[in-house]
């Protein structure tokens, strides 16, 4: 039987017999391998898409995003911040997942899951039917959690922590700021979406006023008492901008207390009443809200999850990927959440093929720049271990040697990564 | 239709699921077959986890800074196509220190050296641009 199949395999292996076979699956109306729904479209949601029908295209995708018409990724927006990149090159067009992948989109907003019936319910008032889904929701920012913040308050306030209208708002903002004036960040506490980019923020927006505002500064009010790259962050804002940044270690009196948008002031728990020009409040997080209103988080707010298949700790058939899981060491970037798709997206067609799992692996390589022309990195190596949690590989991975000797090639390297990325999940 | 500009069989056998070391325990979808190229028919026995990830496992997480199919960005070099002896005497290179890099180092020791060999190997096989 395996003969005789091979055999025909390789009399229908010419392009056109293969095409003309597949069509049917493609069209997406059948899905006789099953169907995934995908709810989120960046880089875990898309690549786990588009990913589920590479390896098995008689499996049909169906990807849910309420902004598929306006989805701009988070890496690279503080250079719109800064000037150096437009919100048009930010934009990622679902087209190709559409008509080179045959993954099926659907614009909405996605209300709730019924994991019993296998359905989840649109905000259109749709139901879809799944064999799996994928929960790829990325966080929510839990405004509530900081005195005097809420969403309204963040028109003022801005986060520009999910890119797009934000990160145009911020950047007005800064645009508009007087030489001489104060950009204060408040940064958020572990764990949360994107470890380096409150500093690379920072490096940014430093840049920006070197360029134009010179006399500006930067504070930065920190829960935290260390962060990522902190070494190479500390050395870039010594040597770039001597003077102008100032981060406020939890020691030093930066734990926020409250915000007030009425007299744009920042009261710390230590009492200190702070004035600044520019308010960016990057608060609190948590997986997605349908995580979290699904039941599939934890009491911290983040979704356990099968540390080699991502299907969740707490429901049949639903796996969690990207930002909104827990997935060891692995931080909560646009690659691991990439990386984690191509696992879930593996494991998914297994199971649906009822096959045994791979050997998983994990990636994750972060740049940040530290100018609008140099950049540094933070990258890692990932396993399961034998209890079958995710571990970093011994000896690998680790953040760019210090010194500045790489900057400038990083940056292009950085520029690199951004546009395989793009092209391995939406391209 | 798509697929008449971009034939799903070179695009997808590299990512055929016997290469990631899927093995079906039922046969696979008959559709499913046909656009995998025919790898997911060859049997082998399923891989331990001390037999380390397979070089598509591996590949699949490189091509997000090396371009599509480890075809290169426009500054980050292509891998596919690569004399597979080469690209194994490179990443053993960076693994043990000799090769500078910037970040390639740190890649290379997430790895056995049976697994730098197996991801050179799957991006030898795949087609340069």
């Amino acid at each position: 039987m395996i003969i005789s199949r091979r055999s025909f395999l390789k009399l229908a292996g010419s392009a056109t017999a293969v095409g003309a076979l597949s069509g049917c699956a493609t069209s997406g109306s059948r899905g006789a391998g099953g169907h995934v729904v995908v709810v989120g479209g960046g880089f875990g949601g898309a690549a786990c898409a588009k990913y589920i029908r590479h390896f098995d295209p008689s499996i049909k995708v169906t990807l849910v995003d309420a902004a598929l018409a306006n989805y701009y990724t988070c890496p690279f927006s503080n250079l719109a911040l800064s000037g150096d990149m437009s919100m048009s090159e930010l934009k990622v067009s679902f087209e190709a997942l559409k008509n080179k992948h045959g993954v099926t989109l659907v614009e909405d907003h996605v209300e709730g899951v019924d994991a019993d019936a296998r359905t989840v319910k649109l905000k259109s008032g749709k139901t879809l039917s799944y064999d799996r889904l994928v929960l790829s929701p990325g966080i929510q920012l839990n405004y509530e959690k900081v005195a005097g913040y809420s969403k309204a308050v963040a028109d003022k306030l801005p986060h520009a922590w999910k890119a797009g209208a934000q990160t145009v708002t911020l950047r007005k903002q800064l645009e508009a700021m007087p030489d001489g004036g104060t950009f204060l960040m408040v940064a958020p506490p572990n764990p949360y979406r994107c470890p380096p980019g409150p500093y690379e923020r920072a490096c940014l927006v430093a840049d920006y006023f070197k360029r134009h505002k010179p006399k500006s500064k930067i504070i930065i009010l920190d829960p935290k008492d260390k962060f990522s790259k902190q070494g190479l962050f500390v050395e870039a804002w010594d040597t770039l901008y001597p003077g102008m940044v100032d981060w406020v270690s939890p020691e030093r009196g930066g734990v926020v207390a409250s915000v007030d948008a009425a007299s744009m002031s920042v009261k710390t728990k230590d009492g200190d009443t702070i004035k600044a020009d520019v308010i960016n409040v990057i608060p609190p997080m948590q997986a997605g809200k349908i995580v979290t209103a699904s039941g599939l988080a934890d009491d911290k707010g983040w979704a356990p999850v099968n540390q080699r298949s991502f299907e969740s700790s707490k429901a049949k058939n639903i796996y969690v990927i990207g930002d909104s899981c827990i997935a060891g060491p692995v931080p909560k970037s646009g690659y691991g959440a990439n990386s984690e798709a191509k696992i879930a997206a593996s494991a998914i067609v297994q199971s649906l093929n009822d096959a045994e799992l791979i050997v998983p692996k994990w990636v994750n390589t972060c740049y940040s720049y530290v100018s609008a022309s140099d950049a540094i990195s933070v990258a890692g190596v990932y396993e399961l271990d034998e209890a079958g949690k995710i571990i970093e590989v011994k000896g690998s991975g680790g953040v760019s040697a210090k010194g500045g000797k790489h900057w400038k090639a990083e940056a292009l390297y950085a520029k690199g990564w951004y546009e395989g990325i793009r092209v391995d999940t939406w391209g | 239709m798509h697929h008449a500009a971009r034939p799903v069989a070179s695009f997808s056998s590299p990512l055929s699921l016997a290469r990631s070391g899927i093995k079906p325990r039922i046969p696979l979808h008959f559709s499913a077959l046909l656009a995998l190229g025919g790898f997911c028919l060859v049997l082998s026995p399923t891989p331990a986890m001390a037999e380390g990830a397979s070089g598509q496992t591996i590949g699949l997480t490189c091509v997000v800074c090396h371009g599509p199919q480890g075809q290169g960005t426009k500054t980050i070099p292509p891998l596919a196509g690569r004399n597979a002896d080469q690209t194994y005497a490179a990443l053993l290179a960076y693994k043990n220190g000799s090769r500078p890099s910037t970040v390639m180092d740190r890649h290379a020791k997430g790895y056995s050296d049976a697994e730098l060999r197996a991801v050179a190997e799957y991006f030898a096989n795949l087609p340069a641009k």
